[in-house]
């Protein structure tokens, strides 16, 4: 078999869900399918976390297949190389695992920055060599650690991994730090990358919590940018400005090659690759600059009319007390 | 070294204060732009909101983050985080005592240059009368312990009672006018709006700019207006005997003329009428020295560092002074 | 009243009055040795007004006052030129008696007798005067100024310093008195004027302070009969000339401490002086006490130390600021014993003994004061407690009483010597 980098771990084929999902977009998600699962987890700059050995943060990455974020199945991870790296470009060795709810991958996070994790599979179906690349882009904060911002600015931008085929990168906001998160209503921009570089031809396509979906064909630059829509609706007393939502990037590049692969000839490398993320209601859905401001300059015109009517009230002579001799 | 200090002792001090404050303003509004980072456990307001600028961050809000933790993290180790972030908020305490407020802290020096305005627009100054001043004098003290419990509150829910919402996790920095006005100063008005998405982010926020508008206000009318609601202020004051800058006064010498009251921005009373104590620093002064500088009486106030005299009330630097700012 | 018998009378008085100022100055002058020529000035300047009728300032509106506390500052920025009214004339004080019961005090007759009818030479054009309500028999005097003639501003005093109304109190009654002062005057008080005044006196103060500082040398520089002529020329003198007279007076006396000639003997009794005010010519206690071989370093009257010494502090030069950084300068750190408690004026008093090394306190009270004979009894209890002998004197203007009191004096002056030797 070609060589992939890092740890093999080869898990045993479990045939129908694996073929299910085959043909089923892949993907990571941090989010627990039950309630028991989510009793476990806390809440992180990054996502949600679990308590790892000795008190460090892991990260515990459920998959799922579907196009659909909110109602996608955990499936349990099928067959396939899962790999990861840290920030310092340090291998982290992922372990799979497997329990009722679902399965997926799991791994210490002890470093600040963002952790790359992949689950890679390869097969020959019909004469295309299928190409599936699950990435998960984890970050790790914690602001016990500081905010230097020299640090923040080297372990900010998006890396890929050396031996990854096809992957999406998030691009970075100007002035990003490790406190930013994707809103609706902004722009948020993807780079396909082929071997490590910018690929034109991809399809790239972003799913919203709600399924509303939008595809952008890669120029050569390799960027596929979208604005998040705003799908996030309720009553006005019910509405959280913390509520979490999922979107889904999918990636899908074909290349006419021929080649051999497991004992079977293709002709054609179809490549697809995954990566999900979290966006939250924008703070203009719920904070007014007009109203601050108006309720600003009441308070000032208040105290200046507070303060003009005393000095005008302290220049005038007292005024001497009239008795009603009648009472 | 005489003349050295007949040099020190005959100097305009507000002018060397007005640079100093926009030095520290520099560095605390602009700093981060070069990297700088003076810690979170800054004895005055630079402002932890200013992402862009921030050369460090006033105490306060770390102090209102590590009060939210349920109270059997108060034996863990969580609490080392408590107690490291005091002890460094002490060690800076503990060298220029509240003269942190006189001399660099950021909100002090906009109030300060809002009162530079109001005096070249001839305006006069308003102040408290004796007893709004007692009565008032007691709100900082309300302010601190609140920003210290309300978090506290929010950790450790108690059965029956109401929970607080997370919403006031830093209870005073949503109203504190620090959080609009200095991001500002970088170009970052996000703080400016008020927050409809829950009902307590709605009456804060409504609470932050009411007072934002006081404060703009106050500040003009008043010297040092929001010093005097200060809670760092409340905070510092706890331990202001103890730090090394002092302000002392020899109580035989006073005439009790009153010079000193006359030029205090907080208004402070004691600083003229009490000759019997040695070291006066009340819970109101910023330690901006404008007495000491008033003083006409040779030797009566001096503000020691160590028991060292670093800055005493002359005659002739009094008269000399005098003079000089006249004749601006 | 009719001209002609009052004229002669008058002329009588006026004459009487030039006498004795002529025989106080001769004593001042040529009873001490080696005065400091800068003192020359000083001594031309009392004969040539007391003695001789001129006049000692430029033209203007002349302002009479009656206390050291009323707002000088004020009074010049309005365009006014203050002269101090207080007299210490024995002829003035006989004039004076026709209004003023028999027991009272001697400084108001003689200010009475000064008002009356034809004015002596230097003060020919006043008839404005700005009278102070400190105490009982000065405040009711101000009827009787106007009943003389003058037109009289009464320049409401707290008779407390102590509390906060007192304080606002004495400020609405100094800005009532800017605009007063600008009615007697014709002027107006801006902002400019008021600044060059206070910058003026402040001037005038410091050129005091550094003459005061000088006579904490030992042993001593210069005499107290010399030093309260230059504190009563104030009274009447132009203020830059007088300011330049007393810095050259200082550089004399730095000049005379290098070469080391002193005014008195090194053991020398020093003397710090209290009470009622010495006023010219009635300096008779100074020259008794320094004739008898004291020295007087250092007072806490007022018509020296407490007239000059604390100082206006502004903040913002504005007038809101200006006038009242001065209202409170003529009030908080007040001594004068009409107020309701005086631990101001015993930490005064502790204070200059100590900084001036002084051996014994000198205590005047002019008979009929009241509130200087009661104060008698804290101080005195205070400067016992501080190991301080003092003299206590009741006088009034008349000369009689020199004799019985030189004696008292020279007594007083010899106990403090030996007790000196004793200490060495």
């Amino acid at each position: 078999m070609p060589g992939f980098r890092g740890t093999l771990l080869l898990v045993p084929l479990l045939l129908i869900p694996a073929l299910a999902a085959a043909t089923e977009p892949l993907w990571f998600s941090d989010l627990p399918p039950t309630a028991e699962w989510a009793e476990k987890t806390r809440r992180a700059h990054g996502g949600l976390v679990e308590r790892g050995r000795g008190g460090v943060t892991a990260k515990r990455l459920w998959l799922r297949a579907g196009d659909d974020p909110a109602h996608a199945a955990y499936v349990p991870v099928p067959a396939g190389e899962v790999v990861a790296e840290g920030p310092a470009r340090d291998p982290v060795p992922p372990k799979s695992f497997s329990t009722e709810a679902g399965g997926g991958i799991r791994f210490e996070i002890p470093e600040e920055g963002f952790y790359n994790a992949y689950l890679l599979s390869r097969e020959v179906r019909d004469g295309i060599l299928e190409t599936r690349v699950v990435k998960a882009e984890v970050l790790m904060h914690s602001c016990a650690n500081g905010h230097d911002r020299r640090f923040t600015e080297s372990r900010m931008p998006p890396r890929t991994t050396a031996g990854v085929p096809f992957e999406l990168i998030r691009e970075r906001k100007p002035d990003e730090d490790f406190h930013s998160r994707a809103v609706s209503g902004e722009a948020i921009a993807f780079r396909a990358l082929h071997q490590g570089e910018p690929v034109a031809g991809a399809e790239v396509r972003l799913i919203s919590n709600t399924g509303w979906g939008k595809s952008v064909i890669t120029g050569p630059d390799g960027r596929a940018e979208f604005r998040m829509v705003r799908d996030y609706f309720t009553d006005w007393p019910e509405f959280d400005k913390r509520r979490r939502q999922d979107y889904l990037v999918l990636a899908e590049y074909r290349q006419p090659l021929s080649g051999e692969f497991d004992g079977r000839a293709y002709t054609q490398v179809h490549y697809s690759a995954s990566l999900a993320g979290t966006y939250y209601p924008a703070e203009r859905e719920y904070q007014s600059y007009l109203y601050g401001l108006g309720v600003m300059l009441f308070a000032a015109s208040l105290s200046v009319g507070g303060v003009y009517h005393y000095r005008l009230r302290q220049r005038r002579p007292e005024r001497r007390e009239a008795f009603d001799e009648k009472a | 070294m005489k003349r050295l200090r007949a040099f020190v002792n005959g100097a305009d001090i507000q002018r060397f204060r007005t640079w100093f404050q926009l030095f520290a303003f520099v560095l605390l509004v602009y700093g981060g732009y070069l990297y700088i980072d003076l810690g979170n456990s800054l004895p005055v307001f630079a402002c932890g909101f200013n992402d862009a600028g921030r050369g460090g961050v006033c105490y306060l809000l770390p102090l209102q983050h590590q009060t939210h933790i349920p109270w059997e993290s108060l034996f863990s180790w969580r609490a080392l985080g408590l107690v490291f972030g005091f002890l460094t908020f002490f060690a800076w305490l503990l060298v220029l005592n509240k003269a942190w407020c006189g001399y660099v802290c950021p909100l002090g020096t906009i109030q300060d240059w809002m009162t530079a305005l109001r005096r070249r627009l001839r305006l006069r100054y308003s102040v408290y009368s004796l007893e709004s001043f007692t009565r008032l004098k007691k709100v900082k003290y309300i302010l601190l312990v609140l920003l210290i419990l309300i978090p506290f509150a929010i950790g450790n829910p108690v059965e029956g009672l109401p929970h607080v919402p997370e919403d006031m996790a830093t209870p005073f920095c949503t109203i504190c006018p620090a959080r609009m006005v200095i991001p500002a100063f970088t170009g970052d008005f996000s703080q400016w709006t008020l927050d409809f998405s829950t009902r307590t982010a709605l009456v804060m926020t409504s609470l932050g700019m009411a007072i934002l508008g006081i404060f703009f206000v106050g500040a003009f009318v008043n010297k040092r207006f929001f010093c005097f609601f200060c809670p760092m202020s409340a905070l510092q004051a706890l331990f202001s005997n103890i730090a090394l800058l002092k302000l002392r006064k020899d109580g035989g010498k006073c005439t009790r003329c009153g010079d000193c009251y006359r030029v205090c921005d907080m208004q402070i009373k004691a600083i003229a009428d009490d000759v019997e104590r040695k070291t006066l620093i009340e819970d109101d002064c910023m330690m901006c020295l404008k007495c000491v500088a008033a003083c006409p009486e040779e030797g009566c106030l001096k503000a020691t560092f160590m028991g060292i005299p670093v800055y005493e009330a002359t005659e002739e630097g009094f008269f000399r002074r005098l003079q000089r700012r006249g004749g601006e | 009243m009719s001209a002609a018998p009052q004229g002669g009378r008058r002329a009588a008085v006026l004459a009487q009055q030039i006498r004795e100022s002529a025989q106080a100055l001769a004593t001042l002058e040529r009873e001490f040795p080696d005065n400091p020529a800068a003192m020359d000035y000083f001594y031309k300047l009392f004969h040539r007004v007391y003695c001789e009728g001129g006049r000692a300032q430029p033209e203007g509106t002349l302002v009479g006052t009656t206390c050291v506390q009323v707002p000088d500052e004020i009074v010049r920025a309005a365009g006014g030129i203050p002269v101090r009214l207080c007299s210490g004339s024995h002829a003035f004080d006989q004039a004076g008696a026709d209004f003023m019961p028999a027991k009272s005090c001697s400084l108001v007759k003689a200010t009475l007798g000064l008002l009356q009818d034809e004015r002596p030479a230097w003060l020919d054009t006043l008839d404005r005067v700005v009278n102070l309500t400190t105490c009982d028999q000065k405040k009711k005097a101000g009827q009787m100024m106007e009943e003389l003639g003058c037109q009289v501003h009464h320049l409401e005093f707290p008779p407390s310093k102590e509390s906060e109304h007192a304080r606002a109190f004495w400020r609405a009654s100094v800005r009532d008195f800017v605009r007063a002062a600008e009615r007697m005057t014709g002027g107006r008080v801006t902002r400019a004027s008021l600044r060059e005044s206070i910058l003026a006196v402040s001037r005038a103060q410091a050129a005091y302070r550094r003459l005061q500082r000088l006579r904490a040398e030992s042993p001593a520089l210069l005499l107290g009969k010399d030093a309260f002529l230059v504190t009563n020329a104030y009274f009447f003198d132009d203020l830059e000339r007088w300011t330049a007279a007393v810095d050259a007076l200082v550089a004399e006396l730095e000049a005379r401490r290098e070469a080391g000639i002193s005014a008195a003997l090194r053991r020398a009794p020093r003397i710090l002086f209290t009470g009622s005010p010495p006023v010219f010519p009635n300096l008779k206690i100074p020259v008794l006490v320094e004739q008898a071989g004291g020295v007087i370093v250092a007072d806490e009257t007022c018509s020296a130390n407490r007239m000059l010494n604390d100082a206006v502090s502004v903040d913002e030069w504005n007038l809101y600021d200006m006038v009242d950084a001065v209202a409170d300068r003529y009030l908080k750190p007040c001594t004068c014993p009409i107020f309701t408690s005086n631990g101001d004026r015993l930490r005064r008093l502790l204070d200059l003994a100590r900084t001036h090394a002084v051996d014994g306190v000198v205590y005047q009270a002019f008979a009929g004061c009241q509130v200087y004979e009661m104060e008698h009894h804290s101080v005195s209890r205070a400067l016992a407690e501080a190991g301080l002998p003092c003299l206590y004197v009741e006088t009034d203007y008349s000369p009689d009483d020199v004799g019985q009191l030189s004696t008292r004096v020279e007594a007083f002056i010899e106990s403090l010597r030996s007790r000196r030797r004793r200490r060495q």
